[in-house]
């Protein structure tokens, strides 16, 4: 039994299935993002006061950490750029920075919520910490998710390269569509959360 | 994205552009963050340069921008109306009915 | 899938596969032999290596959408009988409040009923858990994932899911969830007791029972996602040739909008389950306002949430999830009363735009759950208004069922019997619900029995009966086999008159203003004295529906090995599905569906038959008979 349109585009959809699911998926994550959006704007909204992000973190370590995963996006599509192009050494070496760049972001991350543990500045401690822990840990949640996929691709899951390439190349479409996504929310928490 | 090597190297070239403004617009944010305005147009600069960001990162990386399935830009297009319509929704939700009452107390409590 | 070598073998293979599925539902054990050997034929005919699959792959992780169906069908009725069993029990301390349980009183421990007098509290964690269990683990797997997977692709022709171990991870998602959910029951102070809807802060005050409910909700919500991601594509992708959007059954429509609600609905409830989440782990003050005090003195938090913002989050899951409760039950009963009547189904365009329009419609109506918090008249306005434009698309489709019936020859099978009554019960529940949707009755109706009463017509004789009508109906594709007719009929009537003595009063009492979360039904109260003779009236009307239900449960297992041997399309049925092979074999079709005219072809003038099917090549028509 063969399913159909695992590999190549169905004429009248102009897709294939891997990349309307990843689509899908990323239209839930959205929602997912959204609600709490949405909550942090119902609570600010409703705040007597609310505090300047910069008032509890740190702007240059923020700062530091959109450069990182923006450079680890921008690594993601030259990786699958290098598929395109068959030549699988340089996926090998973008898709190796794909995955270590996100691990120096966590390494980061990890030394902030370590700040924020010895200055007793716990999400208890205020709704603004409240949200600033749920989403940035949710969001951590999603790129240790990346960092198990786009490692898995670079090593055993890169052996599908030399026995069935068109699907191969289309797994790492799916698994940069996510990661640019990743990005993507950052894009929004860092400015939401640090600076305004 | 598709096919000749040509059009792959052209597009790598606009990657290095895209990756040259999203680093460019992360710094102006933050730099923005530093300017004396009020909060109401602080959140507002933030906000347009960070849908510019992610309008980069979607339409480029993400190739959104030469996808020629309508299914696709359909479900993107009708969900993200469906999330800026909701927060909208929740702004003149707290702000619309108390408009002009600066009581902060009288918008919690409606909150 | 190319036609085999031989074809009669596969087919007639084929049937011993679904026997053995059916079989392991009664009996554990299975006819390993056939599948494997069926199994290697598919496999070896598309040049697959040849393996043998396990009973473990073939029975419990299966790929094979058929079973997968099967399985969350089967644990999908487990649980619709285990919640209706715990409302059983609520129903005796409503009716006769105080006195002891009878039997099954002495097994439900001393901190829940000592002496076999239930304690309030036990009472609302059979609440909350009746409705979670209800919604969330019964209706919805049996409709989106049970049907969903079972006849969806077949009736779009497709050889299975697009993702078939997406669909495995998605059931088993689902079936830890309910474990964790039953288990729930057993942790130090019970289950969730803070009503299906949770509403903060008493959830988040409200013991260890509440955080199992939270993890466990995390899992289904993870469950029907991976379905309707899986469900969306299927559909999109791997319709037959030929099957044209206008030509889908409107089942299938019925599915798709309801895995577009499934999809974009759940997730801000996950968000929400994450928030309380934190609320009760992490002691952070999303839903907790400043300035809270219990019976233990203030609260040591940081204030400053918002209670308001978990119904937010909440209804606007819960209220697109009614949708998805009601849709797929349309698309049954859509399928069953074309078949019946013998004619297509009207307004098959204006049926379809309707589902298409409530879909939207359903995602900007959830706050009339909410017009007596205080939210503001402005809000309320806009959200009645809304309401009353979202009852416009429900009475198009209910009026085209009805105009269906007429000037149709009706069969009056058990599916069709159901389908029958499905159309003035969910015509009451959805009536009913006009006054709760304008702002000034619901001041009156909320949180009363009239509510109750309401959305049960729409879930219990609406949607469950459409759900027995697809059981009846599809049972034979299932297992090539007709479940037991007289069975059926008694099944049928006595449910039907039962289940109204149920929900009937309590239109009754809510008028009345009976308080719908009260342990004793509303002793205390001077001015429900006048109608709580129905309490116990409505206690014997669940327990009759109970037993009535006994019936349904021997015909099924019983016409799994018993019932009558039928052909691949027992009912003359137009739909993709009924082509082929019952039960179908793994790849589903023997040869590769072709579609080549619209759903309801029935009794088309100059036909040869009063049934067209949609894969009949129109020149083999003269050719026919």
């Amino acid at each position: 039994m063969e399913i159909p349109y695992t590999v190549e585009a169905r004429p009248d959809t102009g897709l294939n299935n891997v990349k309307l699911g990843i689509w899908l998926f990323l239209a839930s994550e959205v929602m997912l993002f959204g609600g709490l959006f949405s909550a942090y704007v119902l609570l600010r909204m409703g705040a007597v006061d609310w505090p300047l992000g910069s008032e509890f973190l740190n702007i240059p370590i923020g700062t530091v950490n959109t450069a990182i995963l923006i450079g680890s996006s921008v690594t993601m599509v030259m990786a699958y750029a290098s598929l395109k192009l068959g030549d699988f050494a340089k996926y090998k070496g973008y898709m190796a920075a794909t995955v270590l760049l996100p691990v120096l972001f966590l390494c980061i991350k990890g030394y902030e919520y370590y700040e924020k543990v010895q200055h007793d500045h716990l999400p208890s401690h205020s709704t603004f910490l409240a949200i600033y822990w749920t989403m940035t840990a949710l969001h951590g949640l999603h790129i240790i998710g990346g960092i198990a996929v786009n490692g898995y691709f670079w090593g055993p899951g890169s052996k599908m390269w030399h026995t069935k390439p068109a699907m191969f190349e289309n797994r790492i479409e799916a698994a940069g569509l996510y990661w640019h996504f990743v990005d993507l929310v950052w894009i929004f928490l860092f400015p939401v959360l640090y600076l305004l | 994205m598709s096919g000749s090597a040509e059009e792959v190297r052209k597009h790598i070239a606009t990657y290095k552009k895209i990756a040259a403004a999203l680093a460019v617009g992360t710094v102006v944010t933050v730099l923005a963050s530093y300017l004396d305005v009020s909060v109401p147009l602080g959140i507002t600069i933030a906000l347009i340069i960070a849908t510019t960001k992610a309008s980069l990162v979607a339409n480029y990386f993400m190739h959104l921008g030469e996808e020629r399935s309508a299914w696709l830009k359909l479900t993107v297009g009708a969900h993200c109306g469906l999330l800026v319509g909701l927060d909208a929704g929740a702004d003149f939700y707290c702000l619309g009915p108390h408009r002009g009452r600066q009581d902060a107390a009288e918008r919690e409590r409606a909150c | 899938m190319r036609p085999l070598p031989d074809e009669s073998l596969l087919l007639r293979q084929g049937r011993d596969i679904g026997w053995s599925v059916s079989g392991k539902v009664k009996k554990g054990v299975t006819t390993l032999d056939n599948v494997t050997t069926a199994e290697g034929i598919a496999h070896a005919e598309h040049g697959h290596d040849e393996h043998e699959l396990s009973f473990l792959q073939s029975y419990v992780f299966s790929l094979d959408h058929k079973v997968i169906g099967i399985q969350y069908a089967i644990t999908a009725l487990l649980f619709l009988l285990f919640g209706f069993t715990l409302m059983m029990l609520m129903r005796w301390n409503l009716a006769f409040p105080g006195r002891p349980i009878p039997v099954i009183g002495n097994f439900l421990g001393m901190a829940n009923a000592p002496g076999g007098i239930m304690l309030p509290e036990f009472y609302n964690q059979l609440g909350a858990m009746h409705g979670t269990i209800m919604v969330f683990l019964g209706v919805v797997p049996l409709a989106v994932g049970g049907f969903g997977n079972y006849v969806l692709p077949l009736q779009i022709g497709a050889p299975d899911m697009a993702f078939p171990r997406l669909n495995m991870a998605s059931y088993w998602s689902f079936f830890l969830g309910g474990v964790i959910m039953v288990a729930s029951f057993f942790v130090p102070g019970g289950a969730a007791n803070s009503g299906w809807t949770s509403y903060a802060p008493l959830s988040v005050l409200a013991l260890e029972g509440q955080t199992w409910w939270l993890i466990g909700m995390i899992f289904l919500i993870t469950s029907s996602l991976l379905g309707s991601v899986n469900f969306i594509v299927t559909t999109l992708q791997l319709r037959a040739p030929g099957l044209s959007f206008m030509r889908l059954p409107f089942f299938v429509w019925a599915q798709l909008v309801t895995s577009f609600l499934l999809l974009l609905a759940f997730p801000p409830l996950e968000a929400a389950g994450v928030l309380q989440l934190m609320d009760r782990v992490a002691d952070t003050s999303f839903f907790m306002p400043s300035g809270l005090v219990t019976g233990d003195g203030p609260l040591e938090i940081s204030g400053g949430g918002s209670p308001l913002l978990w119904q937010h989050l909440f209804w606007f899951l819960a209220h697109p999830e009614v949708y998805v409760l009601i849709l797929p039950a349309l698309g049954i009963v859509g399928e069953v009363v074309a078949n019946n009547t013998r004619k297509p189904l009207w307004g098959y365009r204006v049926l379809v735009a309707s589902v298409i329009f409530l879909g939207f419609m359903s995602f900007i109506v959830w706050a009339h759950h909410m017009f007596l918090t205080g939210m503001g008249t402005t809000i309320s306005t806009f959200f009645q208004t809304t309401t009353m434009i979202i009852s416009i698309p429900s009475v198009v489709i209910l009026s085209a069922m009805f105009l269906s019936l007429y000037g149709g020859s009706i069969r009056y099978t058990v599916p069709m019997l159901f389908a029958l009554a499905f159309l003035p019960m969910f015509g009451i529940g959805g009536l009913t619900g006009l006054p709760l949707g304008l702002t000034a009755p619901d001041i009156h109706l909320h949180d009363t029995y009239y509510v109750i009463g309401h959305f049960h017509y729409v879930v219990a004789p609406g949607t469950i009966f459409a759900l027995f009508a697809g059981i009846y109906y599809w049972f034979p594709k299932a297992t090539g086999r007709l479940m037991n007719d007289l069975l059926g009929r008694i099944h049928f009537w006595g449910s039907i008159v039962a289940i109204n003595c149920v929900f009937m009063p309590m239109f009754i009492t809510g008028l009345a203003g009976m308080n719908r979360r009260l342990y004793d039904g509303g002793m205390q109260y001077a001015h429900v004295q006048g109608v709580m003779e129905w309490n116990a009236f409505m206690s014997y009307g669940a327990w009759t529906l109970g037993f009535f239900q006994i019936f349904f449960i021997f015909n099924f297992f019983w016409s799994i090995r018993h019932g009558k041997k039928v052909g691949d399309n027992p009912w003359n049925a137009t739909t993709l599905e009924w082509q082929a092979p019952s039960p179908p074999p793994h790849g589903n079709f023997t040869t590769p569906p072709e579609v080549h005219r619209g759903p309801y072809e029935y009794s088309v003038p100059g036909a040869s038959s009063d049934f067209s099917m949609q894969g009949q090549a129109p020149e083999a028509e003269s050719a026919k008979v």
